[in-house]
C-alpha cells in the first residue's frame, strides 16, 4: 500500500471492545433511540396500520441488514487500519482524494445531530425528575401540559415558577432545563473520556438490560389498562392496537407507504450516520460483522415493534380514543412522548413512578445514542491528529457547548428543527446512497463480499451479494430521490416558517456550513500531515 | 382488533423475536472478544 508521506511515527494500538455482548449492547443502544418508541408507533398508524409491516419488513431485509452489514465491514476494514471515522475508511477504500471529503459527512451529521440531541435527551432526564418530585402530576389536560413543555424549554416565561426561567426580552433563559443540559452534557464527556471499554461498553452493559426492563414494565402496565373509562368502551387498549396493527391492505398501492417505512427502517437503524462505522472500528480484523450486525438489528427491532409499538399509542388510544391520538399524532412524536403520556400517566395508580420510569427510558435511549455520536468526533481528533482522549473530549465539550447555545435559546425558532432537517435526515440518506455504492461498485462486491464473511460466525446467503450490488444502492438512489423531491424544496424555501423565525433559520444553516467547511479544512490538514496510512494511529 | 391485525402482530413479534433470541444465543454461546489484547500483534504501518 502506497504511503504518500513518509512522515510516520510509531503506532500504538487501538481501543478495543471487552466483550461481543457489550459490543453489541452498545451498537443497539446506538440505533435504540427516542424514534423506537415515539416515531414508529406513530408512522405504522398513519401508513396503514398492520400493511405497514409488510414493507417495513421487506426494507429491512433488503435495505436494513445489508446496510448493517456493510457499516460494519467498512468500520471494521477502516479501525485495523487505524481509522475510527469514516474520512479515513473511505479514503482506504477508494483511492481518490475525493473519498476523504465525502467522509466528512460521516462526522458532521453525528456531531451536528448531537448538538441539539443532548439537549433533547436532557429533557428526558429532567423530566424523569420532575415526575418523581411531582412537579409533573400538576398540569392538567394536554393544553396545560403542552404549557407545562414550553415553560421547561424556555419557549414561554413559565409563570409558576417551577422552573426559574429569566426573560431576557429577546429570549427566556430556561434555567431548570439548562442545569439538566449542563448534567446531561457532563454525563455524555465523562463517559467518552473514559473510553470504549471502560466508558461506552460498561454503559451499555447496565443501561440496555435496564432499558429494555423498563419498556416491558411499562409495555405490561399499557396492556393492563384495559378500557379505563367503561362509558367510552371504544377508548381501549384493544382499539390502540388495532388502530397499529389492523392492516389497511390498499395502502400497499401507495409508493409513500413503502417510502415511509423504508425511512423508517433507514433512521431506526441508525444507519447512514457513521456511528455504526466507528464503533465497529474497535473490532480486530477477523471479528464477525454478520452475526453482530444481525443481532443489533434483531435487538433494536424488538424494542421497536415489540416494546415501541405497545406503548404510546396503544395508551393514547385508551384515554383519548382513536380521533384525538390521531390528532395528537399529527402533531409530532416529541408531543406524543412529552405531553400526552404524561397526561395518562397522571389518571393511572403509581403515575408519577410509571412517568419517571418511561422518562428514564427515554433518557437511556437517548444517551446511549449520543455517545455513539460523540466518539465518532472524538474517534477523528483521536486517530487522524493524533490527540490523546482527554484533549479530544475537552476539544468536543467546548465546542459542543457553545455550538448548543444557540438551540438552547431559540427553540421556538426552528432552529432545532432545521439541524434535525439536513443533518438528521436528509445527510443520513445522502450518505448512505454514497456509502453503498463505494462499497458495492468502487471498492467492489467481490471484496465487500469477502469482507463480510470474514471472520463471520454465520454465512449470510449468497443472494445477499445480488441485493447488495443491486438492489440495496437502488432503492437508496429511489428513496433519496423520492424524500428529497417529496421534502427537501419546501423546507429550502423556509415554506410555514414565520418570518421572525427566518434569520434563526438561516442562522442554522450557516452554523451547518460552517462546520462543514472547517471539517474538511481539518481533513485536509490531517492528510497533509500524515497522508494516507494504514495500521493504527501516532503515538 | 380484526383477525388479520391479530395475525400481522403475532408474526411480527414471533419473527422477532425468535430472530433476536437465536442471533442472541449465538453470540453468547460463541467467541467472546474476551482474552489477550491482540491489538499488538498486528502489523504496523509501512513507512
Amino acid at each position: 500500500m502506497s504511503v504518500r508521506q513518509a512522515r510516520i511515527p510509531a503506532v500504538e494500538p487501538r481501543e478495543r471492545w471487552g466483550t461481543r455482548i457489550g459490543l453489541i449492547l452498545a451498537m443497539a443502544g446506538n440505533a435504540v433511540g427516542l424514534g423506537n418508541f415515539l416515531r414508529f408507533p406513530v408512522q405504522a398508524a398513519e401508513n396503514g396500520g398492520g400493511a405497514f409491516m409488510i414493507p417495513y419488513f421487506v426494507s429491512l431485509i433488503l435495505l436494513g441488514i445489508p446496510l448493517m452489514w456493510v457499516e460494519w465491514s467498512i468500520g471494521r476494514y477502516g479501525g485495523v487500519r487505524g481509522h475510527g471515522s469514516t474520512p479515513g475508511m473511505l479514503d482506504a477504500m477508494w483511492r481518490r482524494p475525493i473519498a476523504k471529503y465525502l467522509g466528512a459527512l460521516g462526522i458532521f451529521m453525528p456531531f451536528v445531530v448531537m448538538v441539539y440531541y443532548t439537549y433533547v435527551e436532557s429533557w428526558s432526564l429532567g423530566y424523569a425528575v420532575l415526575s418523581i418530585t411531582g412537579a409533573l402530576s400538576e398540569p392538567q389536560g394536554i393544553q396545560e401540559m403542552t404549557g407545562f413543555l414550553q415553560g421547561y424549554q424556555g419557549v414561554t416565561a413559565g409563570t409558576d415558577g417551577v422552573f426559574g426561567n429569566i426573560d431576557f426580552g429577546a429570549f427566556v433563559f430556561p434555567t431548570l432545563g439548562y442545569g439538566f443540559f449542563l448534567v446531561t452534557l457532563a454525563a455524555n464527556l465523562y463517559f467518552l473520556y473514559r473510553g470504549i471499554r471502560g466508558g461506552i461498553e460498561k454503559v451499555a452493559l447496565y443501561a440496555l438490560p435496564a432499558l429494555f426492563l423498563f419498556a416491558a414494565i411499562i409495555a405490561v402496565r399499557v396492556l393492563l389498562l384495559g378500557t379505563p373509562d367503561p362509558g367510552q368502551p371504544e377508548n381501549s387498549v384493544l382499539n390502540g392496537l388495532a388502530f397499529i396493527w389492523n392492516p389497511n391492505l390498499t395502502a400497499l398501492g401507495d409508493p409513500a407507504v413503502w417510502l415511509a417505512a423504508a425511512g423508517q427502517i433507514f433512521f431506526t437503524l441508525s444507519l447512514g450516520m457513521g456511528s455504526i462505522h466507528c464503533y465497529a472500528s474497535y473490532l480486530r480484523e477477523k471479528d464477525d460483522v454478520a452475526l453482530s450486525g444481525l443481532s443489533t438489528a434483531a435487538t433494536n427491532e424488538t424494542a421497536e415493534v415489540v416494546l415501541g409499538g405497545t406503548i404510546a399509542i396503544p395508551a393514547a388510544v385508551a384515554f383519548f380514543g382513536v380521533a384525538a391520538t390521531t390528532q395528537l399524532a399529527a402533531g409530532g412524536s416529541f408531543n406524543l412522548g412529552f405531553v400526552t403520556l404524561p397526561v395518562i400517566f397522571q389518571q393511572i395508580p403509581a403515575g408519577s413512578l410509571f412517568g419517571a420510569l418511561w422518562f428514564f427510558l427515554l433518557f437511556i435511549a437517548g444517551i446511549t445514542s449520543s455517545l455513539a455520536m460523540g466518539q465518532v468526533v472524538v474517534a477523528f481528533l483521536e486517530d487522524e491528529f493524533s490527540m490523546s482522549r482527554g484533549r479530544a473530549v475537552a476539544w468536543l465539550g467546548i465546542v459542543l457547548f457553545a455550538c448548543t447555545q444557540p438551540v438552547v435559546l431559540f427553540v421556538e425558532h426552528g432552529y432545532m428543527d432545521e439541524l434535525d432537517f439536513w443533518a438528521g435526515t436528509f445527510g443520513l440518506f445522502v450518505f448512505g446512497a454514497i456509502e453503498i455504492i463505494i462499497f458495492s461498485w468502487i471498492f467492489g462486491i467481490a471484496r465487500g463480499w469477502r469482507e463480510i464473511n470474514l471472520g463471520a460466525d454465520i454465512r449470510p446467503p449468497e443472494v445477499f451479494r445480488f441485493v447488495l450490488r443491486w438492489v440495496t444502492p437502488a432503492v437508496m438512489i429511489v428513496i433519496f430521490v423520492f424524500w428529497t423531491i417529496q421534502n427537501a424544496p419546501g423546507v429550502a424555501r423556509m415554506e410555514g416558517v414565520e418570518a421572525a423565525s427566518r434569520p434563526f433559520v438561516l442562522g442554522a444553516r450557516l452554523f451547518m456550513l460552517a462546520a462543514l467547511a472547517a471539517l474538511l479544512v481539518m481533513i485536509r490538514v490531517a492528510w497533509r500531515r500524515h497522508g494516507t496510512r494504514e495500521g493504527g494511529r501516532r503515538r | 382488533m380484526t383477525l388479520a391485525g391479530w395475525l400481522m402482530l403475532g408474526v411480527a413479534w414471533c419473527g422477532i423475536l425468535a430472530l433476536t433470541a437465536w442471533c442472541l444465543a449465538r453470540v453468547l454461546t460463541g467467541d467472546g472478544l474476551e482474552g489477550p489484547d491482540e491489538a499488538a500483534e498486528r502489523v504496523p504501518p509501512t513507512a
